[in-house]
């Protein structure tokens, strides 16, 4: 016998979801975590190579153009001589001369006490007269053999840079302007996305090319680069909410540092849309997941519900059948052991009865005792044979096609069920209409059918109603008609009432079948069986046996 | 009312006796076997209208006893008794060609008419022969009336 609950199978279905999710989903999402990290540090480590490569490239260029500016001077110094650059006609030559090729903007030639003896540029009447004896960047030529400024912002509002270079006897220098636009030039072709930045700084942190950000100088946090070594380095730093990725390498000879940024979310951005897509797929085939899951247990469980069901069906079956022929050999057993006492004792009574007529009612004392009492006797044998018949009837299993009348047999029935309907407070009416003929029937089948009818009838009450049985007949056909005033069949299922194994009852309460089987017998029986029914209005089933199909049947039993 | 033959068959012999003496009390020549074979050999000696018979019995049982019943003197009715779960054996009988059957303890009144419609079917099947008989011969006359 199964009684499992519907809460089982619905702990059966959790369990069976919860299971199969975590095997499926924890694997994908530490896959795809793992994948995500991977891929960010991947992205990172690209991205930290490209920006060192390019510190490192430019600051080769800077250096290459600021080594080839002081040889151009150092060249110039060998070549000529003091002797021949003071002379302001021979300096002019070389400026032109030079001036087209290189960022030169002007050159000027210093004697020994930072006085101009010649001078090369636009700028002579600004700059001939001027006195660097005092100025530190004088002394500090003539002391180590050269110097080169920081940029700045000269008379014409362009950056550029002072490259000073003494003789080898520190006797006299040479001073040149040099143009510091080529760095700016250099250094916008490095910035890296739509905010990535790359500047020079001095020492100090003062910007000696245009940031991009345009700013002035450096961030309290960019000041931590201020670290002046020997090739490229790699730095991460946040300011506030945003994180950005520095190269610095040092140019100019550690004089200054030339510094790529890189914006770290900007450029991530991408590597988070990525992820977005990734996460999209990894959501969405988590979803087919989860939803597959849901479909295959629910399909699984709702099988292993239906087979469950069909399981207590068989075991019930054949329970009711061991139980059903061991009452029937009980009761024929029993039938046996008292018919036969019975009707000795009927037939002796009936003998005494016969010879008390012989005799003369007033030559016998108790004349109306005998006669009394034999009656009594007959009166309680046939009460006696009225049980045993009924036992009889109803251990009877037979098979076979009988004469009966549809009348007789409802009466039968709603006899069986008298105390079922007195418990359920049901009323039972039965109305037979005109003639109804006798049919030849396989009677036990169709009293299993009325009782299956009249069965779901009372489960569908529950409590006070009616049930109306009402027979009619034509020509043609017996007109079997139960209503019940019970709630009706929704219309979703009207059309799976007659299906096997389809009951609205739990597990191992209904088997599902007594409608099945019902359709089954009539349908056997050539006749036909109906429903109809409107919720709160109650059920109406019909059953038709077709007279036609029973004359055939019935002569072969009269032969 | 005209007064007919019956044997009955039981194995029940208080039963038997009783049955006996009481359809005897109703101007019946009524006679009694015990078993089955008995009662065949009565059929073949004697000539009865209607034979009362009881399904279950110890050896020959009735079923057996009707089909040789029927074999014997097909005219003869027999009304069967079952005493028990054998009623499949009761319409096994009717099947057979048995009249009726009853089921014991029975009322008698109704086992009385049953026997008298049983010999009454018997009596109208006999009168009907004689009838064909005598319109066979009166469409075929014997030779002897040229």
């Amino acid at each position: 016998m199964n009684n499992k609950e519907p809460e089982y199978y619905r702990a059966l279905k959790l369990k069976l979801i919860v299971i199969t999710l975590i095997v499926a989903l924890v694997p994908l999402a530490i896959l795809s975590w793992r994948a995500s990290l991977n891929y960010q540090r991947q992205y990172k480590e690209n991205i930290t190579s490209e920006i060192q490569r390019i510190a490192r490239n430019r600051s080769d260029v800077i250096n290459f153009f600021l080594e080839e500016q002081r040889s151009l001077i150092s060249i110039i110094i060998k070549l000529y001589g003091f002797q021949h650059l003071k002379e302001q006609k021979n300096l002019d030559v070389i400026f032109s001369a030079v001036q087209k090729k290189t960022a030169l903007v002007d050159i000027g030639v210093l004697n020994e006490r930072g006085k101009h003896e010649a001078y090369a540029g636009p700028y002579k009447n600004i700059v001939f007269d001027k006195n660097y004896y005092e100025e530190k960047w004088f002394k500090e030529v003539m002391f180590n053999g050269s110097y080169t400024s920081d940029v700045y912002l000269g008379y014409r509002n362009v950056p550029h840079f002072v490259v000073a270079m003494a003789d080898q006897d520190r006797e006299w220098a040479i001073r040149a302007t040099i143009d510091s636009e080529i760095f700016n030039s250099l250094l916008k072709s490095s910035w890296i996305g739509e905010s990535g930045d790359a500047f020079i700084v001095n020492s100090s942190g003062v910007m000696q090319t245009r940031p991009r950000s345009g700013n002035s100088g450096l961030t309290a946090e960019e000041k931590a680069l201020l670290f002046f070594h020997e090739g490229t380095r790699v730095k991460e730093i946040t300011a506030g909410s945003r994180t950005y990725l520095y190269a610095t390498s040092t140019v100019n000879n550690s004089q200054w540092l030339l510094i790529v940024k890189f914006d770290m979310d900007k450029a991530l951005a991408s590597f988070f849309e990525a992820r977005r897509v990734e996460r999209w797929i990894a959501f969405i085939s988590s979803l087919v997941i989860v939803s597959c899951t849901l479909l295959i247990v629910n399909f699984l469980v709702n099988k292993i519900e239906l087979s469950d069901r069909i399981k207590a069906t068989y075991d019930e079956q054949m329970l009711q059948t061991d139980k059903m022929a061991a009452i029937g050999q009980l009761a024929a057993g029993v039938a046996h052991e008292v018919n036969n006492p019975l009707a000795v004792i009927n037939e002796k009574a009936g003998w005494m009865q016969d010879l008390l007529t012989e005799e003369d009612p007033s030559g016998i004392k108790n004349y109306p005792e005998y006669e009394d009492a034999v009656k009594k006797i007959q009166l309680h044998v046939e009460r006696a044979r009225k049980i045993t018949h009924r036992l009889l009837g109803y251990s009877r299993q037979v098979r076979e096609v009988k004469v009966i009348n549809i009348v007789d047999l409802v009466k039968e029935t709603s006899l069986f069920l008298e105390k079922e309907l007195l418990y359920h407070k049901i009323k039972l009416t039965t109305e037979f209409h005109g003639y109804i003929p006798a049919i030849a029937i396989n009677s036990s089948e169709i009293q299993q059918v009325f009782l299956n009818i009249m069965n779901n009838s009372i489960d569908a009450i529950g409590t006070d109603g009616t049930i109306r049985i009402s027979v009619s007949s034509d020509s043609e056909q017996i007109v079997i008609n139960f209503s019940d005033t019970g709630p009706g069949i929704p219309a979703d299922v009207i059309n799976k009432i007659f299906d096997p194994f389809f009951t609205t009852k739990k597990v191992g309460k209904g088997t599902g079948l007594g409608l099945s089987v019902s359709y089954n017998i009539i349908k056997k029986m050539g006749g036909d069986i109906k429903v109809q029914s409107k919720p709160g209005e109650g059920t109406v089933f019909t059953i038709l046996l077709s007279l036609k199909q029973y004359r055939s049947a019935m002569n072969l039993i009269k032969n | 009312m005209e007064d007919f033959r019956v044997l009955v068959v039981d194995d029940e012999k208080e039963f038997l006796e009783t049955i006996v003496k009481r359809l005897k009390k109703r101007n019946l020549y009524v006679e009694g076997a015990e078993n089955g074979e008995n009662a065949v050999e009565m059929i073949k000696k004697g000539s009865f209208d209607v034979v009362l018979l009881d399904v279950k019995m110890p050896g020959m049982d009735g079923v057996d006893t009707l089909r040789e019943i029927k074999k014997l003197k097909p005219l003869t009715e027999v009304v069967m008794l079952t005493g028990h779960a054998s009623v499949e054996s009761g319409i096994e009988g009717m099947k057979l060609g048995a009249f009726d059957y009853l089921m014991k303890p029975m009322d008698f009144d109704q086992l009385f008419e049953k026997l008298k419609d049983a010999f009454e079917k018997k009596h109208l099947q006999e009168l009907k022969i004689e009838e064909a008989r005598v319109k066979h011969t009166m469409m075929y006359p014997p030779r002897g009336w040229d």
